[in-house]
């Protein structure tokens, strides 16, 4: 049997990738600027170092820890600005993705970590990525009051999604949601005009999703009854991400959640431009099979990216190494 | 002879009527089920040969131009080229069944033009991201069983336009030898620049038009074609299909396929991103559009509206992104054309810049109040389709500006913004605070969205009241900040006040309407 890595170095997956509904006896010599693969950076607090499927040496982290330590800020830092260095394009990461003077919207989802978000808030600020950076979550006030005093040019505040400004309107692209097929949701002004989104979410699984990850973070943005009454819980969770799907996604933290909210300890993240991608390893690594979670399909099938973890370049670690199997949840039907 | 007064009168009016009638432009519209096709199908049907060319020939008949018909527009031993859009071939990743011109369409203009013409050479003329076969250049080399192709050589089969299989070289030998009096041939215009005598790259000035109107673009000069330039008869043959930037690709846009590829892309790029880059203004791609028509404005215009491509020009990987719609539309006018494809597709032309533009070097009407349309009814075929992410109409050009808010309005300066966005620390000079008052006059009551992009702090204030406030920090983006708003029968007047942040002051306005799709609000009209 080969790791999945060595099979991607064979170039099988590339063919695979290419092999679509074209004739197999075509072929363009595209450039490099065209080379669209997702590339999922894979970090495990113990992570020493790997080597890439093309033979470059990977560098690991600075004080790697047991994948079940408690980690310090420093550590959970260091985790991050790896798995950011690794969760790229061809054409660059992050802080490709981010300029200087955007204003960023940050989607936590539900019990994400505020350690984590101070980490990503310290290396936006640390790398000028953004002007204004906004965190949806009363929750991180505290990871922002330092922040505010120690970078002066940049303009963070934290919307708390109870009491923010929202606004009504239609979606301009389309929808798929049968009780709602225009898409008309309440949603943060914020989230409407900033200008790139970046979703936290930690590994958690979910009754009726399977798992909910970084496009599960949408579902804390429209008020709970507009969701009930716009459809089924994918559809909704979709059509929200299709109104400023995620410029960068970002999955894991120190703990996750099995089976019907258990904690589990396993420091890994999980990280790329690409949600679809990023979720579909992640739920891989919870020893879910992404294709039969209907949601990756969906995303995939509406232009979001690749969900096919054989058609995607992974860093790091392997995801066989990074792999916990997570417990389902009693109510969940596998699609 | 003599005539009453009421006689004289209504043989007086008869003329004025006659007179406005043959002023209209005259545009062709069928469909496949059009009833005087000899054989109609559903709208659903995927069509023949004999099906399309029935269809472009209707409505090449319903569209005649002025001169009477096409052919007689042609004059005998002319040098005729048809542009179809063929930006790229099926190997390539963005490629989807209605990325360009069917085959079907072209052969049917083609055959119309070698049939019913004295033309002497007919040319079908494209440049698209794939190197021709003499290029050394190892990218966007496109194979097909073994051996290298281009445009020409391109075997598309017989599954992607039903009814006809093979190559555009095969379509051209096959008209090459039914019409041995002709000459049938191919230029690939991605490397036909014109070239200065020492044989390098020619930079060649917009015409002017006949009103005076230059160059639109961020620079006056650009690489043509040979081609392009020197034809007797042009007629662009476009796929009608939604695109990211200007919104409609069609008729005019068509003329980015015109641009040699060979003079604007950079290393490992084939493409007209120097183009893009060089000569776009205030983040639109408009003024090049024009620009490049203006080298050889179209003679005639057959629009391929069989199956199209919403939410952007390229795949984006959709299942449902490929429309039907089994039309098919022909004119003289390509501005009027245009128009007529924007409505059928829900765009208003009002919000498709180069049309705008495209009017002002006179190369047609964008009001369709002055256009008939024969064969089928365009009220009946219109369709939304989705717009590209984004997507934005035309934002208001006409303002008053002052850097001294507190004085009456009437004393404000006019400014007339030649793009989307008005930099007002450009127009009017360093200032602590800038205002900014504009006017709408809506012919009824109307619902929708009022959108902003702005740098610096800003309030908005329509009708008396404030609908938005902001402290724009980071870079101004159309539509940034919305507000639902309402606006009164008649005028309403909106008034913004800026002051500056980091040096800059920016603001863009566009009511949107109901939909909130970036569309400019139907009835509506701004003014100073």
């Amino acid at each position: 049997m080969i790791a999945r890595r060595e099979f991607l170095s064979l170039g099988l997956a590339a063919c695979c990738a290419a092999a679509d509904q074209k004739p197999q006896d075509e072929s363009i010599s595209a450039s490099a600027t065209l080379d669209r693969t997702p590339r999922v950076g894979i970090v495990l607090s113990s992570f020493a170092g790997s080597t890439e499927h093309d033979g470059t040496p990977v560098k690991g982290l600075p004080e790697p820890r047991p994948v079940n330590a408690d980690l310090t800020a420093s550590q959970t830092g260091a985790m991050l600005g790896k798995a950011l260095e690794l969760g790229t394009l061809r054409r660059g990461g992050i802080e490709t993705v981010v300029a200087p003077d955007d204003w960023v919207f940050l989607l936590p989802a539900e019990k994400a970590s505020p350690v984590l978000i101070g980490a990503l808030l310290e290396w936006l600020a640390e790398h000028k990525r953004g002007r204004r950076i906004t965190v949806a979550g009363a929750d991180y006030s505290e990871a922002l009051l330092p922040l505010a005093a120690r970078w002066k040019n940049v303009r963070f505040e934290v919307l708390d999604l109870k009491s923010c400004a929202r606004l009504r309107a239609p979606s301009p692209v389309r929808m798929y949601a049968k009780g709602n097929a225009d898409g008309v949701y309440s949603l943060p002004r914020a989230f409407r005009a900033c200008d790139k989104l970046i979703a936290v979410a930690p590994l958690r699984t979910h009754p009726v999703l399977g798992v909910a990850l970084t496009a599960a973070s949408y579902l804390g943005l429209a008020p709970a009854e507009e969701i009930r009454a716009s459809g089924s819980l994918d559809d909704v969770m979709i059509d929200l991400f299709a109104q400023h799907p995620a410029d960068y996604a970002i999955a894991g933290g120190s703990w996750g959640y099995e089976a019907e909210g258990e904690r589990v300890h396993h420091n890994l993240l999980v990280a790329g431009p690409r949600a679809v991608a990023v979720d579909a390893v992640a739920s891989a690594v919870m020893g879910f099979d992404p294709k039969k979670l209907a949601f990756i399909g969906k995303l995939e099938r509406r232009g979001f990216g690749i969900g096919d973890i054989d058609s995607m370049w992974t860093r790091g670690n392997e995801i066989e190494e990074a792999t916990r199997k997570f417990r389902r949840p009693a109510a969940w039907r596998e699609s | 002879m003599s005539w009453n007064r009421r006689e004289f009168l209504f043989t007086a009016a008869g003329a004025a009527i006659a007179r406005a009638e043959a002023a209209k432009v005259r545009l062709g519209l069928v469909q496949s089920s059009h009833r005087r096709l000899p054989h109609p199908v559903s709208p659903e049907h995927e069509l023949d040969a004999e099906l399309v060319r029935d269809m472009v020939w209707k409505a090449i008949e319903h569209g005649a131009p002025a001169a009477g018909s096409l052919e007689a527009k042609i004059r005998p031993g002319s040098w005729v080229v048809i542009k179809p859009n063929i930006g790229g071939l099926r190997p390539a990743s963005s490629y989807l069944t209605g990325d360009i011109t069917d085959f079907r369409v072209t052969r049917a203009v083609l055959e119309y033009v070698a049939t019913r013409s004295r033309a002497r050479r007919i040319t079908v003329a494209e440049g698209g991201t794939y190197r021709g076969l003499h290029d050394p250049a190892e990218d966007h080399v496109v194979m097909q069983g073994g051996r290298r192709v281009d445009a020409m050589l391109f075997d598309w089969g017989k599954k992607e336009f039903p009814g006809i299989a093979g190559s555009l070289g095969d379509m051209l030998r096959d008209f090459s030898a039914r019409f041995p009096d002709k000459k049938f041939d191919y230029v690939d215009l991605a490397y036909d620049t014109v070239r200065d005598p020492a044989g390098k790259f020619r930079r060649m000035p917009v015409p002017l038009a006949r009103n005076g109107t230059g160059a639109f673009g961020a620079r006056s000069e650009y690489f043509v074609s040979n081609t392009i330039l020197n034809c007797d008869f042009l007629i662009t043959v476009p796929v009608m299909k939604v695109h990211l930037e200007c919104g409609l690709t069609c008729c005019l846009k068509n003329y980015v396929g015109t641009a040699p590829r060979e003079a604007y892309g950079v290393p490992g790029l084939f493409n007209n991103s120097t183009l893009h880059r060089q000569y776009s203004v205030g983040g639109r791609i408009d003024p090049f559009i024009a620009d490049l028509a203006a080298f050889h404005p179209p003679d005639y215009c057959v629009i391929d509206g069989i199956r199209g491509l919403q939410s952007m020009e390229h795949s984006n990987d959709r299942p449902d992104q490929m429309l039907r719609s089994n039309m098919v539309m022909a004119g003289e006018d390509p501005v009027a054309m245009d128009a007529l494809a924007a409505t059928l597709i829900g765009f208003q032309p009002h919000d498709i810049d180069y049309l705008h533009l495209a009017s002002r070097r006179e190369m047609g009407t964008m009001d369709l109040g002055r256009v008939d349309v024969l064969g089928d009814d365009p009220d009946r075929l219109k369709r939304p389709w989705e717009k590209p992410r984004g997507w934005n109409g035309r934002c208001n050009r006409e303002w008053l500006v002052t850097t001294d808010p507190a004085t009456p309005v009437g004393a404000w300066k006019p400014h007339t913004s030649a793009v989307d966005t008005l930099d007002l620390t450009k127009i009017a000079g360093p200032a602590a605070r800038y205002g900014a008052a504009a006017a709408v006059r809506a012919d009824g009551h109307r619902k929708g969205y009022f959108w902003v992009g702005a740098n610096g702090r800003f309030t908005a204030v329509l009708n008396g009241e404030t609908v938005l406030g902001e402290e724009a920090l980071t870079r101004h983006r159309i539509g940034q900040y919305q507000a639902a708003v309402e606006l009164r029968p008649g005028e309403n007047r909106l008034m913004f006040q800026v002051e500056p942040l980091d040096g800059r002051a920016q603001l863009s306005a566009l009511l949107v309407g109901p939909r909130n799709d970036g569309d400019s609000m139907e009835g509506i009209r701004w003014f100073v």
